[in-house]
């Protein structure tokens, strides 16, 4: 571990302004500091547990109402990574806003009567997932059910109780019952909100890993600050960042946030493609009418990557930016052959993606660079594009083997990997291999040679050597509905 | 009848305002701890220089063995671990130093100056590089029955094989932790996070060199515990303890999850050889076992889980024949330590899997050749205790009925027919879990309850609650004979200076110790209030009464029910007749004892019996599953409270199901857990439910079980999670038939699995 906390206390705090369950309060933060150190350590409140803080277990589960496109969206995420500077203008709800033992929620009510608490120490969480689910769907049914309670761990119930309680609250609850007065109150405010986010200059006897947090009010200024500090940090929605800073102990110097500026955070169909801007968050994909009509697989992977908490401030450019090898959109990104659009003062430029990433975690971004958006040209309707994760367990996991195939009428094939090398990639032989009408198996023996996996905790070379090519059998089994066994 | 309590605590935690240690605003003055850990193995220490640390701007203090008062050692059932070590570090992560500051990030930069000069040794990570060496922390136990040599070599068959099922992270979701405040510079009262108030006041005591009534423990309750705060728990509070006491401030201790996940204990990794002798029509004629485990670096608990798994390696099987060994095995690894089941886990899967192997062998239905082996009343289990109330071949007929197995076999078989990648497979697994601390002084338990002018009450006992609803069971047990609405009693934290000397709540005899102490303290109260509510009945209504009624708040002579006084008028006549409105209740569970140099005896008070058949999915391109269903026959005695126990179990055999598929505990070549973290170690999650998860809980009356014809529910469920392991097995199998798979089964090892034969 590097050495990070230096001894001196001079930081840039955040002078914020936001709604706490339903009160007007100013702050300010420590630069950086998570929603959930925010309640926990500067407001001694409790009710969000800190289990793991790093977005894996969803006790520290809070939500956080704004104002989009001109609705207010209820969205249950990980206050252990969310940067309490994020909540300016927004409403925070914590367990502590919603009920009390002497007036329960109904959200509360149900998880009592059907034993759905035992330790009670996840419970806060799975109250608060619920109750942004109950905010937002009429009558969610099982599958949204589980979508919103996949990121929230329980050891001891087993969850069957928890499940029981949500299915009988989706069914009998009606939503004017979930949404506490409060909450309306506050909504008017959110849509009118104007007062500006400030900083100024403390000390502090605390040690603090991050010195300055900016948030960002458009993209020049962006340009303008990573111009001046290249060694900036940027931040969406953090949900790497904050991970690197909780439990990797590592420094910032300068992280700038995006995640505030409006015209990054559209998607838009253009006579390119569709754009996506840099602070869309996976929810917003997921969510977004022009992207399940034209990109539906991109909907679908969206719904494997990490949690609902974490979708709904995880952005995709940001999983690109990261460059993880097992980034679980790479591989369905390079296959539908997406660009980036790269902004710094020098200008603009747009680069496919299939240049971007060099090497482990190295990437084509210049010093001044970021990326402005991702623009994703749409493919033909009767292209068969899929992607396959393997992991440990069916949600909320990190892939040890990720990979997407498109395979076109006229002739386009294509497949990409990632984690089975130094940056995700596209096999170089599978178009030639494909187009010659070679058998599955003689395709996924070439391919798999390709690339040489490393082994680590989430798998064996080995295995991952066999998981390439049992996506390759997998995805041309599946195209190829001509068998005589089903599959 | 009444309808049974809600969580007593149900509506704070609903509420996140249920009180967890540490969880709260800090006190005045208070210090946070941070640790300097062993960054290697196995290493002789040369010198470790805090002055650096020391140093440090609003560091109070840094504390090392040379601070300890008293004896450098938390050590307990043996007297082999130091608090700091002084030559030797066993384990990456042991605590060497700790640093106290005014801030935990102050605290943390100082530790970041702290330096070790050490020598490096070759640490021992694996259970044969220990076994090979012969380094057990006691020579070999053994249990033996008939004539095993001699039934083997005239066994009709024979096979053989080896077992090995791996560590689980405990995952309780409150991290270790601790808080303790200097009180009138006498005593040092310790919030921990403990499942063993007593252990820790008698270490603590120990270590700072003042008498145990020095220090007081408290556990308001546990944010989840599964055995990882039985003894792990000690360390932390006792560090606790120790700064408090030299610093004269209040100290706090909150582990991180990584912290938490890389350098505590785990469940035992066993290794286990076996060898099985059985008839053409599969009965069991010699059973021959010998189980390793990977005990880490100091004794912990290991001896125990050793006995236990050894106690469980005949499961539901009479076995005629039998020799079961066992080694617990030192290795460089944080102690490995309790983590429900307890040991029994390990030594069932291995007996459970020769039973399948037995099955494949014979082309015969592996639930036909667990029947037919299953005990019967009169068998004599292999440690000499007599079985009397044998039920598991029943539970699995029911089970199977339950499952409709004979259909579900056909539909798996057409299944499997008619599709290329996708195969389907059934498990079984029954249980018999032997119920006590094997440990036999253990099984003792204390309650004092208060009787309050006003009528209300307040019950403490020596068990931790730690979501198990122990403190709503106590209230019932309470409630009911005292005739009262649960609710209105207040069940306490546990707290050494009410209830001291308590066993640790373990082994999943919680509400039978506490629940029968806290029955026969209230029985004691309810014989005062008896003699006053007569006294005032009688001059009320000018009857003489002879059997009292205690019942909704209300106290009447049978068949009077009309002549009625209230419970409060009762407590209040009794206070004036100056009769005693506290009373304690003492429960020693009755005729247990084992030899543990013959390895016989009568060990266990009596048995939880039950049968699970799971049915999967299985992609074999991608190794992954689906669970399609579960079906559950659990026998239960006569419940408290059905839907507690209810919870019990499938969250039990969420666990168990957790640790046979996806829970893979991973340690690299220098003895560090690379699974040390969320991202890296997956437990289920609310998506690995089965599909259809049905449970029958049978309710018997069986002469041996406890509190009110209850019986203990925390641990045996456990099993039921090997049921989905034995299911994938069998998909895998019906593709290749000599296919081993290993446990945990994950995708990585089903592909393996798959592969290692074609």
């Amino acid at each position: 571990m590097e050495k990070t906390l230096a001894a001196s206390g001079s930081y840039r705090f955040n002078r914020i302004s936001f709604f706490l369950n339903g009160e007007d309060i100013a702050v300010e933060l420590p630069p950086g500091i998570s929603t959930l150190d925010f309640l926990n350590k500067m407001m001694h409140m409790y009710g969000s547990k800190c289990s793991c803080n790093e977005g894996d277990c969803g006790a520290c589960t809070v939500v956080v109402a704004q104002a989009r496109e001109g609705a207010i969206v209820y969205e249950a995420i990980n206050s252990c990574l969310y940067p309490a500077a994020k909540l300016h203008g927004k409403h925070l709800i914590t367990i502590e806003g919603l009920g009390s033992p002497e007036a329960l929620h109904p959200i509360q009510t149900a998880i009592l009567e059907h034993h759905g608490t035992q330790c009670g120490y996840c419970t806060p969480g799975f109250v608060m997932s619920l109750f942004a689910l109950l905010a937002s769907i009429a009558n969610p049914d099982k599958a949204a059910i589980l979508a919103a309670l996949e990121g929230n761990l329980c050891r001891c119930t087993g969850y069957q109780s928890i499940l029981d309680a949500a299915m009988e609250l989706s069914a009998l609850c009606p939503r004017a019952e979930i949404m506490p007065a409060f909450c309306q109150a506050i909504e008017p405010k959110l849509f009118s909100f104007d007062r500006p986010a400030e900083d100024c200059k403390k000390t502090d006897t605390s040690l603090h890993l991050i010195r300055r947090y900016h948030k960002a009010r458009s993209s020049e200024e962006i340009s303008r600050l990573l111009a001046e500090h290249p060694d900036a940090g940027l931040i969406a929605g953090g949900t790497d960042i904050m991970v690197q800073k909780n439990i990797g102990r590592r420094s910032f110097e300068r992280l700038i946030d995006l995640s505030d500026i409006h015209e990054l955070a559209q998607i838009q169909m253009k006579r390119d493609g569709i754009h996506i801007g840099s602070a869309v968050t996976y929810s917003q994909i997921m969510d977004s009418g022009i992207i399940k009509c034209d990109l539906p697989y991109l909907v679908e992977l969206c719904g494997l990557i990490a949690s609902k908490q974490i979708r709904n401030f995880g952005t995709l450019v940001g999983n690109v930016a990261n460059a993880s090898p097992v980034g679980d959109s790479l591989p369905l990104l390079l296959v539908l052959e997406a660009r980036l659009v790269l902004l710094s003062q020098a200008g603009q430029r747009e680069l496919p993606i299939t240049d971007f990433f060099l090497d482990y975690r190295k990437t084509a971004l210049e010093a001044g660079e970021f990326i402005r958006e991702i623009v994703i040209p749409i493919p033909p309707r009767d292209a068969y594009i899929k992607t396959m994760k393997s992991a440990k367990r069916k949600s909320v996991d990190i892939a040890s083997v990720v990979s997407a195939i498109r395979i076109q009428k006229d002739d386009t094939a294509l497949l990409a990997f990632g984690g089975v090398a130094a940056t995700p990639a596209l096999s170089k032989d599978f178009p030639g291999l494909y187009q010659s009408g070679s058998s599955a198996e003689a395709i996924a023996e070439q391919v798999a040679g390709e690339f040489r996996p490393l082994s680590d905790v989430r798998g064996s070379s080995d295995y991952r050597r066999q998981m390439i090519k049992n996506h390759i059998i997998k995805y041309l089994e599946l195209q190829d509905g001509k068998a005589s066994l089903a599959y | 009848m009444a309808k049974l309590p809600w969580h007593i605590s149900g509506k704070l935690h609903a509420c996140g305002r249920s009180a967890f240690i540490a969880d709260a605003a800090p006190l005045r003055g208070m210090l946070y701890a941070k640790f300097f850990y062993s960054p290697v193995a196995h290493a002789r220490i040369i010198t470790l220089d805090l002055d650096k640390a020391k140093s440090f701007p609003g560091v109070h203090a840094v504390l090392s063995a040379d601070d300890i008062p008293g004896e450098n050692m938390i050590g307990h059932v043996m007297h082999d671990e130091p608090l700091f070590p002084t030559e030797m570090i066993m384990y990456r992560g042991q605590v060497l130093a700790m640093v106290l500051a005014e801030d935990e990030s102050i605290a943390e930069a100082a530790v970041e100056l702290i330096e070790l000069d050490y020598e490096e040794q070759k640490p021992i990570l694996t259970i044969d590089e220990a076994d090979n060496k012969q380094d057990w922390y006691i020579p070999e136990r053994k249990i033996e029955r008939g004539e095993i040599e001699q039934a083997l070599s005239e066994s009709v068959h024979k096979l053989s094989g080896t077992c090995i099922s791996g560590g689980q992270e405990h995952f309780y979701m409150e991290c270790q932790r601790a808080r303790a405040i200097p009180v009138d510079h006498d005593l040092i009262h310790i919030y921990s996070a403990t499942q063993s108030t007593m252990e820790v006041q008698e270490i603590t005591a120990k270590v700072l060199g003042i008498p145990a009534h020095r220090v007081a423990v408290e556990v308001p309750r546990l944010g989840g515990a599964f055995g990882g705060k039985e003894r792990s728990a000690t360390l932390w509070s006792v560090l606790a303890g120790l700064g408090a006491f030299l610093t004269q401030r209040s100290v706090q201790i909150k582990l991180s999850r990584d912290e938490d996940m890389h350098f505590t204990g785990k469940r035992h990794p066993f290794e286990s050889d076996w060898e099985i002798g059985f008839d053409n029509a599969g009965m069991i004629t010699a059973w021959d076992v010998l189980l390793k485990s990977n005990g880490g670096a100091y004794v912990d608990l290991s001896i125990a889980i050793l006995e236990r798994a050894m106690f469980h390696a005949d499961n539901i099987y009479s076995l005629p024949n039998v020799r079961i060994r066992g080694r617990a095995c030192r290795t460089n690894l944080p102690p490995n330590t309790a983590f429900r089941g307890f040991g029994g886990p390990q030594g069932i899967f291995v007996i459970e899997s020769a039973i399948e192997k037995i099955a494949a062998y014979l082309g015969k239905d592996p639930l036909e050749i667990r029947k037919i082996n299953a005990y019967q009343n009169g068998d004599i289990a292999p440690y000499g205790q007599t079985i009397t109330e044998a039920s598991a071949g029943g539970l699995l007929d029911q089970v199977a009925r339950d499952a409709e197995y004979t259909r579900l076999k056909e539909s798996v078989h057409a299944f499997n027919q008619s599709h290329r990648y996708l195969r389907q497979g059934l498990g079984i697994t029954p249980v018999k879990f032997g119920i006590s601390f094997t440990t036999a002084f253990l099984n003792q338990g204390s309650a004092m309850i208060w009787v309050y002018i006003d009528g209300s009450v307040s019950v403490s006992c020596g068990g931790v609650e730690m979501g198990q609803e122990l403190s709503s069971k106590i209230a019932m047990v309470v409630a009911k004979v005292l005739g009262l609405d649960p609710q209105k009693i207040r069940v306490e934290s546990s707290h050494t200076q009410r209830i001291g000397n308590a066993s640790p709540t373990a082994a999943s005899t919680g509400s039978d110790i506490n629940g029968n102490a806290a029955k026969i303290a209230a029985d004691k109260l309810r014989g005062k209030l008896r003699q006053a509510a007569i006294m005032l009945i009688r001059e009320r209504y000018d009857i003489i009464p002879d059997e009292m009624i205690f019942d909704q708040n209300m106290i009447f002579p049978a068949g009077y029910p009309k002549h009625s006084i209230s419970f409060k008028e009762a407590v209040r006549r009794a206070h004036q007749e100056r009769m005693p409105l506290g009373a304690y209740g003492y429960y020693s569970t009755p005729n247990l004892h084992f030899d543990r140099e013959k390895g016989e005896g009568r060990p266990f008070h009596y048995y939880v019996y039950g049968a699970a058949i799971s049915r999967v999915e299985l992609d074999l391109l991608s190794g992954e599953h689906r669970l399609l269903s579960t079906h559950i026959v659990h026998e239960n005695g006569k419940s408290l409270h059905p839907d507690i126990d209810k919870g019990q179990i499938i969250g039990a055999f969420i666990q168990g199901m957790g640790w046979c598929t996806m829970e893979e505990v991973v340690v690299d070549a220098k003895g560090q857990y690379q699974s040390g973290n969320p991202s890296t170690y997956k437990i289920p999650g609310i998506r690995d439910l089965p599909e259809q998860l049905e449970l029958r809980m049978i309710t018997s009356k069986s002469a041996e079980a406890s509190v009110f014809g209850s019986k203990a529910v925390g641990e045996p469920p456990f099993i039921y999670g090997m049921s989905v392991f034995f299911a994938l097995q069998s998909a895998i199998r019906s593709v290749n038939p000599e296919a081993e798979l290993t446990l945990p089964a994950t995708n990585e090892a089903i592909v393996s699995a798959l592969s290692s034969s074609t």
